[in-house]
């Protein structure tokens, strides 16, 4: 998987949001969009696309879309 | 709210609110058959209150599980279904697998226990069945889809069950805890965001319940204080439905 595919996907996961405004560099709570049922869906997207235990904690630790994709490989690293 | 000497079933009695009504009914004198996935669980139970607690291991889930359990019993004069899992899928993530995972324990394992139980013919007159349901099952908390419909599921369930019964004089009755803080509900922690959590939490004026919040409603219904009573479904939420 590369950042670019997990980008997009991330970008998906968001209905009002322009997804060519969201890239790697993004901050991903700035979005007007984000919302604590955008928590829940990319814990929710890690789960399902990458059978990934991520949990509220984890990304909160995370800025940007990167930092987030980082985090997944971490975990998926970690076993 | 006499429970001395009755004959008591808890499932899912290795954590959480079940492990706490095992305490309740122990020291008020039942006597007590819990079951629970987790040998070692059950066994510091059975160490905490007394090894005269009968204690199966089970995955209620399963056939086989459920029919270790009915081999077991002799005969019930109530019944406390606490076994349950908590679960977070938005919607978007829903899938046939995660819709067959919540529902096989919330739902299915119970009912089909209970089935097998009054198959069996053990279940004695004026005995009395409480189901743990949910809150949850009467509001719209985003995220809560498969978990509030189980709930819903179980209250349907129990006031059927509470017409079937009744000639046989055993009651039936659900109750919808608001949040308690028990291992399962840590899961909501780790998943819910910090800012969601503290505003979950605000909506209750009398602060989340803990586990021995439930004891006393449940060793009522439980007890003869309550045989005129069946079919109920009873929200114990520190205050939660206020909210509206």
């Amino acid at each position: 998987m590369s950042l670019e595919i997990f980008v997009n996907q991330f970008a998906n996961q968001f209905d009002d949001t322009d997804p060519s405004e969201i890239t790697a560099q993004t901050e991903f709570r700035k979005l007007e969009e984000w919302s604590s049922i955008m928590v829940l869906t990319i814990i929710s997207m890690m789960d399902t696309e990458y059978g990934v235990i991520m949990s509220a904690e984890d990304l909160r630790q995370c800025q940007s879309v990167a930092d987030v994709y980082n985090k997944l490989l971490d975990l998926e690293s970690a076993g | 709210m006499e429970v001395k000497n009755k004959r008591i079933l808890i499932t899912g009695a290795t954590s959480g609110i079940g492990k706490e009504i095992a305490k309740s009914c122990f020291e008020a004198g039942a006597n007590l058959l819990i079951t629970g996935r987790s040998e070692e669980k059950l066994s510091h139970i059975r160490q905490d209150l007394s090894n005269s607690v009968e204690a199966v291991i089970a995955d209620i889930k399963l056939d086989s599980g459920r029919a270790k359990v009915v081999d077991k019993v002799k005969s019930l004069d109530g019944l406390v279904l606490a076994a349950g899992v908590i679960d977070y899928t938005p919607l978007k993530f829903v899938t046939e697998k995660k819709v067959d995972e919540v529902f096989a324990i919330n739902f299915k394992a119970n009912i089909l226990l209970l089935q097998s139980l009054l198959q069996k013919k053990i279940i004695n007159k004026g005995a009395s069945i409480v189901l743990i349901s949910s809150i949850s099952s009467k509001v719209g908390v985003a995220g809560t889809l498969l978990y509030a419909a189980s709930k819903a599921a179980v209250n349907a369930a129990a006031k059927v069950m509470a017409a079937e019964l009744a000639p046989q004089k055993i009651r039936v009755n659900t109750i919808c805890p608001g949040l308690v803080s028990t291992p399962m509900t840590e899961k909501s922690f780790q998943i819910m965001d910090e800012e969601a959590w503290k505003k979950a939490v605000s909506k209750y004026p009398l602060k989340i319940g803990k586990p021995s919040d439930l004891q006393g409603l449940v060793m009522f219904l439980l007890s003869d204080a309550s045989s005129w009573m069946t079919g109920g479904n009873i929200e114990i939420d520190g205050g939660y439905s206020l909210n509206g």
